[in-house]
């Protein structure tokens, strides 16, 4: 496209130049000062280096001095030749100078047509002069894109994700974007140039450039499930680009059965009822319903419990349920386990608690009185018999 | 004194003694290769060395010695000696002299036994240098007692017998003849008993009268002191015995192995700690009542 517009340029600044020039050289009388395009379209605040022609058709070998007659207000301009500035040039009969003319459009140069006027004047006399035009139009401004590769995600809670973001400035001038994310309370977002670990809160981009960008999302540990919608958008003077960043979190079930103290042992007696309160936990993300209880003893064991279901327990709430465990007749003395497990339809949690069967004390008051009561009877034998 | 002083109980000292000792270095031996950490003390009397039994096992057999020898001929020996009837004549009350023998018998065993027991351990803390925990010097005090009311269970008998039989010679053959039965052949007593009673001659049978069989062979050893006073010490001095009757799968399942604490130990052996002092009161006041009852007269 540029291509083809600067051969059209070309082709209209040869049909200027040939209609001209002839006109030109004339009027110089053999000196001629030119420029292959003398129309140039520019932007504000463009260096330019226009490369220029002087020749000799005058019959001898002249010295010419080189002018700037007009230019703008704010532009500067000089003549350069062989890598410094120059104010003179000679100039072979028959032959040609070649010299470079440096341009500084300013940058708050407006719309608009310009133009710039150059002469020569030789030590006989002879001038030439011309006109170069610059063309300043309205910058090439269209709006930037930020663009997400995988823009919705899902996961479980406790994930974190990750967007790869690309900024895209399409403006004519250098863009500082500063990024933001309306993320819901609780969740953390960063923004990460791509490739890098720091941290940014602004980034710039070159014209007509891409920045590639790591958005990090960290929801919350007890963000409930479903979908998640995080607005980022980066400002600049110029552009207001937003994209939508989808999460779906889905639900992750977890249940903890403890007991409130989180002591997992306990003291019974054979065939003798003992209590123990369970703790139900619901550490998923949502409400779950009918969790069953149900208990793994030793064989001729009883357990039974208070509520043996729960139709709903809320995220995060806690229920406390009593165990009611009676060992049985053939329970040694010593420690034996029993699992609790609470169920429901999408998880389960078990506690092994170690069951420390203990003797009755009873018994061993029993041993002690029917060692008194032989103690009494030999004594009733000493009275029977002795202090003879 | 007379006791102390006597050669025969000077030699059955001696006996223990060198028994304890060479028990106590065949455990040491054993502890080295056995890696057992936990109640390393009890271990020191319960382990049994490559060909040395246990101190354990030698008490609860040669134990009965002492209490025999200290009694056998405690009233015959007044007898044949012809001095009964002449302490029977001073002015003391007659049931002082058999509560003498029975006393002086008993403060002696018991004398001996924590002697041996402490030294025991004193030395096995020396070679081992791990210092017992206060559960375990519990245990061996728990022990030492059982030791002692065991001994002096033997003591009564001999006693008895020594009341009972005419001269010192039967009643030393009598108390060693229920040594070696109740040490030696209740075992395979019980055992014929319950096969009679519950016999086990082909699988049927086995499957019917297994639990039977076992409790009845289990409760007719307990008869024997030796039987009743070897369990009790085993479950007294090993905290991972949990039960001293028959187990079944049904008490098994769900059991995980552990501890006992030294309240639950005695609260298994609470019927042997009351059987063995009921045995012991019950030979002491047999051999009172004979003696209360016999004639003292000099011939």
């Amino acid at each position: 496209m540029k291509k083809k517009l600067m051969c059209a340029l070309a082709a209209l600044a040869l049909t200027v130049l040939t209609a001209v020039s002839p006109l030109t050289a004339r009027a110089a009388g053999g000196l001629e000062l030119y420029t292959d395009y003398p129309g140039i379209s520019v932007k504000a605040g463009d260096s330019e280096s226009i490369a220029m022609h002087v020749s000799n058709e005058s019959g001898s070998a002249v010295e010419a001095s080189l002018n700037v007659l007009s230019m703008p207000e704010g532009w500067t301009g000089y003549f350069s030749g062989n890598g410094s500035q120059v104010s003179r040039v000679h100039v072979q009969n028959g032959a040609e100078a070649d010299l470079t003319f440096q341009l500084q459009v300013p940058e708050d140069a407006a719309e608009g047509s310009y133009t710039v006027q150059l002469q020569t004047v030789s030590d006989t006399g002879l001038t030439d002069t011309v006109d170069l035009t610059f063309d300043i139009q309205e910058v090439q401004y269209s709006q930037g894109m930020l663009e997400t590769e995988y823009a919705q995600q899902e996961g479980a809670s406790g994930t974190s994700f990750t967007f790869n973001t690309t900024l895209l400035n399409n403006s004519a001038a250098d863009q500082s974007y500063s990024l933001s994310a309306e993320a819901p309370q609780g969740w953390q977002v960063s923004f990460q140039p791509s490739g890098e670990s720091t941290n940014v809160a602004s980034v710039d981009v070159a014209s007509a450039g891409s920045q590639g960008l790591t958005v990090s999302v960290t929801p919350p540990e007890n963000v409930g499930a479903g979908e998640y919608t995080i607005p980022v958008s980066a400002v600049s003077a110029n552009d207001s680009l937003s994209t939508d960043l989808k999460i779906t979190i889905t639900g992750t079930y977890s249940l903890v059965l403890s007991t409130p103290n989180e002591l997992l042992s306990f003291d019974a007696h054979a065939n003798r009822e003992s209590d123990v309160t369970l703790a139900v936990t619901n550490n998923s993300n949502v409400d779950l319903q009918n969790i069953t209880l149900t208990s793994s003893a030793p064989s001729g064991w009883n357990v039974s419990f208070d509520t043996s279901s729960i139709d709903v327990l809320e995220a995060g709430a806690t229920q406390e349920i009593t165990a009611h465990v009676t060992p049985g007749d053939a329970a040694m003395t010593g420690d034996y386990v029993t699992t609790f497990t609470a169920s429901c339809s999408e998880t389960s949690a078990d506690a092994q608690f170690r069951v420390s069967v203990k003797t009755s004390t009873v018994w061993g008051v029993v041993a002690v009185v029917i060692i008194l009561a032989l103690i009494a009877a030999v004594a009733a034998v000493f009275k029977k018999y002795g202090r003879r | 004194m007379d006791n102390i002083r006597s050669r025969r109980f000077l030699v059955i000292l001696v006996l223990i003694v060198v028994t304890s000792y060479a028990s106590l270095y065949g455990a040491l031996t054993g502890l080295a290769s056995s890696g057992e950490t936990d109640y390393l003390f009890l271990a020191l009397y319960t382990t049994s060395g490559s060909s040395i039994p246990s101190f354990m096992s030698f008490i609860a057999l040669l134990g009965p010695f002492v209490g025999i020898i200290l009694g056998f001929d405690g009233i015959t020996g007044e007898k044949s000696e012809r001095t009964l009837y002449r302490i029977a004549a001073q002015p003391i009350y007659r049931d002082s002299i058999i509560n003498g023998k029975f006393l002086a018998g008993t403060a002696l065993i018991f004398l001996m036994v924590f002697t041996m027991g402490i030294s025991i351990g004193a030395v096995g803390l020396l070679a081992t240098g791990i210092p017992p925990s206060l559960e375990e010097l519990g245990r061996v005090l728990v022990y030492l007692l059982f030791t002692s009311i065991y001994i002096c269970f033997w003591l009564g008998l001999s006693l008895w017998f020594s009341v009972v039989c005419k001269n010192a010679a039967a009643s030393a053959m009598a108390a060693i003849g229920v040594w070696i039965v109740c040490a030696l052949f209740m075992g395979l007593i019980a055992g014929i008993i319950a096969n009679l009673i519950y016999p086990m001659n082909n699988d049927y049978q086995a499957l019917m009268n297994s639990m039977g069989n076992y409790t009845l062979e289990l409760g007719i050893n307990r008869i024997s002191p030796y039987y009743l006073y070897s369990e009790a010490a085993s479950t007294i001095m090993n905290p991972s015995v949990r039960a001293v009757n028959v187990i079944t799968v049904e008490s098994l399942s769900g059991a995980i192995s552990g501890y006992l604490s030294l309240g639950q130990s005695l609260l298994l052996v609470w019927p042997h700690l009351a059987g063995l002092a009921a045995l012991m009161l019950a030979t002491f006041a047999g051999s009172y009542i004979c003696f209360m009852r016999q004639e003292i007269r000099s011939k």
